[in-house]
């Protein structure tokens, strides 16, 4: 194997995934190293699973257990597929929720919708902004604080005509609209069909709207929405958040005091650090929940249609006329080179079957004529 | 450490620790396996916990033709598979895309991964999550899926091109 006879690209991909022999392996694996090409389509196939790699699952939930030797029993199911036992809880755990969380998010308030205004940053429209941190105050302790914070997406698949004008058009109403386009790709090329696929930011209040929109824009394929309520993992990280504000407090008035020995207080301010950490990431990720609430995810596709046009023969006739016969001297070339390579691996052997059968062959011959002769 | 085929063989004769060894084993692969698959976290449980209970109920007939997580996916396989027919039935509106919404380090490259791996063609879908996250190989594949071992190759290697294609914005970078 060389780099000008390439191994087959699937070999390639089996080579990473460790489905092929040790002597295969070790050709490809040569091949690869030296082939720009074949570097290249391993370098994409390692790229698509790093990519899913990312794909994280969560740890299976504690129902999810043995009984003894027995599989835990199926959950039986109250109204609206919700576990009954839930149900009570669920109820006695809102209105310790609503209690608590009228208490804290009072405090929490400012803070909140300061970050909000920072998401809404950069975007039009301050009616627009104000309508979302309104939003998200309504969960505030100025209004209801029963509000749960839900986190919207949807996902829109289109046939359009012109996926450059249906650009033009997503892009026109996103920014009269405040929102915004996360990520974007068109692949394919004329004549052949184009699709866009893109992940769309609108404000939560407008989802519906914005969703009216897009759909007039084509045909709709098919369409999805989905609601995430984070109410609970808001509150949780909130809590979790003002603990650590908390315990970083205590730290420095520790330090402050700077009564103990270096060793202690190199272990505070070590621990500061540590807290100070905690308390970045957590209002890090405080921020991205912000940013899903405020800010519906859309992921759209629009797919051109398949228009069937006559063309005329593009390009040189004679480059193509040159090509064709390029390519068929090739093929006798690799015809011809062909029946030596087979005459040369299968000959010694056809050489020693046709000796095993020829001699036996000719001495039954012999005999034949003979017999005939002394018959007459 | 034991193996799972021997685990197995230990169940078929009556061995509770055996059984509960296989649980410990697979209770987080089986979930992971449905909760990719299922939008619904409660139908994933559930799927995971038939899987194993019919793993235990086929205990005593159970022969070590082909590696007990080969067997174990196939079941589950076709677990998920009859679901999918029983909520087909069951919709009164066109099913949305059933590929569960991945946690991802941020938002939108989890939209990202799922649009491009709903994007799909199922049967491709299927081999390519088969390899990537249960780790099978390419006959462990074609056996769960009844398949010939070269269209699994094949089809494995068409679905990767098309996500190296989803995955990785030519015209436009991620903004």
């Amino acid at each position: 194997m060389t780099t000008d006879t390439h191994p087959n690209r699937e070999d390639v991909m089996a080579w990473l995934d460790d489905e092929l022999d040790a002597t295969e392996s070790a050709a490809v694996r040569a091949h690869v190293d030296a082939c720009p090409a074949c570097r290249a389509l391993a370098g994409d196939l390692r790229a698509v699973s790093a990519h899913l790699a990312a794909w994280q699952i969560a740890q299976a939930p504690e129902s999810l257990k043995l009984v003894g030797a027995r599989v835990a029993p199926r959950r039986h199911r109250g109204f609206w597929g919700i576990p009954t036992r839930w149900q009570l809880a669920g109820l006695a755990a809102l209105l310790l929720v609503g209690v608590v969380a009228s208490l804290y998010v009072t405090g929490g308030s400012n803070r909140r919708i300061e970050q909000a205004a920072a998401v809404q940053q950069g975007q039009s429209g301050r009616g627009l902004a104000a309508r979302n941190l309104g939003y998200i105050g309504a969960t505030s302790g100025g209004a209801d604080p029963s509000q749960p914070l839900v986190a919207r997406t949807a996902s829109l698949r289109l046939i359009v005509v012109d996926v450059d004008k249906t650009r033009a058009s997503v892009e026109q109403y996103l920014s009269a609209h405040g929102g915004s386009i996360s990520q974007l790709s068109v692949s394919g090329e004329r004549p052949d069909p184009r699709s866009l696929t893109a992940i769309l930011k609108v404000p939560s209040a407008d989802l519906a709207a914005a969703l009216a929109a897009l759909r007039a824009l084509g045909r709709v394929q098919d369409e999805s929405q989905a609601s995430e309520d984070v109410t609970s993992q808001s509150i949780d990280l909130d809590a979790r958040l003002a603990n650590a504000r908390r315990t970083e407090q205590r730290l420095a008035a520790i330090l402050l005091d700077r009564t103990g020995k270096v060793a202690d207080v190199l272990e505070v301010e070590r621990e500061i650090a540590r807290v100070r950490g905690d308390i970045e990431r957590m209002e890090a990720e405080r921020k991205q929940l912000t940013g899903r609430v405020v800010m519906a995810s859309i992921a759209f596709n629009a797919g051109e249609e398949r228009r069937a046009e006559v063309t005329v023969a593009r390009g040189s006739a004679a480059s193509d006329l040159r090509n064709a016969a390029s390519d068929g001297v090739q093929s006798v070339i690799a015809l011809g080179f062909g029946a030596v390579l087979g005459l040369l691996r299968l000959g010694p052997t056809l050489a020693v079957l046709a000796l095993a059968i020829a001699w036996p062959a000719r001495v039954w011959w012999r005999r034949r004529r003979t017999a005939r002769a002394t018959a007459r | 450490m034991t193996s799972d085929e021997d685990l197995m063989l230990a169940c078929r004769g009556g061995s509770a620790t055996a059984f509960e060894e296989l649980f410990r084993r697979y209770r987080q692969p089986m979930w992971g396996y449905f909760r990719r698959r299922v939008a619904d976290p409660a139908v994933a449980e559930d799927l995971a916990q038939e899987t194993f209970l019919a793993v235990l109920k086929g205990a005593s007939r159970y022969q070590p033709l082909a590696r007990f997580r080969t067997y174990m996916y196939g079941i589950a396989h076709n677990l998920l598979a009859a679901n999918r027919r029983q909520r087909h039935r069951d919709a009164t509106e066109p099913l949305a895309n059933d590929v569960a919404a991945p946690h991802a380090p941020s938002e939108d490259d989890a939209l990202w991964i799922r649009q491009a791996v709903g994007r799909l063609d199922p049967d491709d879908r299927e081999i390519v999550m088969l390899r990537e996250f249960e780790q099978l190989s390419y006959q462990e594949i074609a056996t769960v899926l009844d398949l010939p071992l070269n269209t699994v190759r094949s089809r494995l290697f068409r679905a990767r091109l098309d996500l190296a294609r989803l995955l990785a914005p030519e015209s436009e970078g991620r903004r």
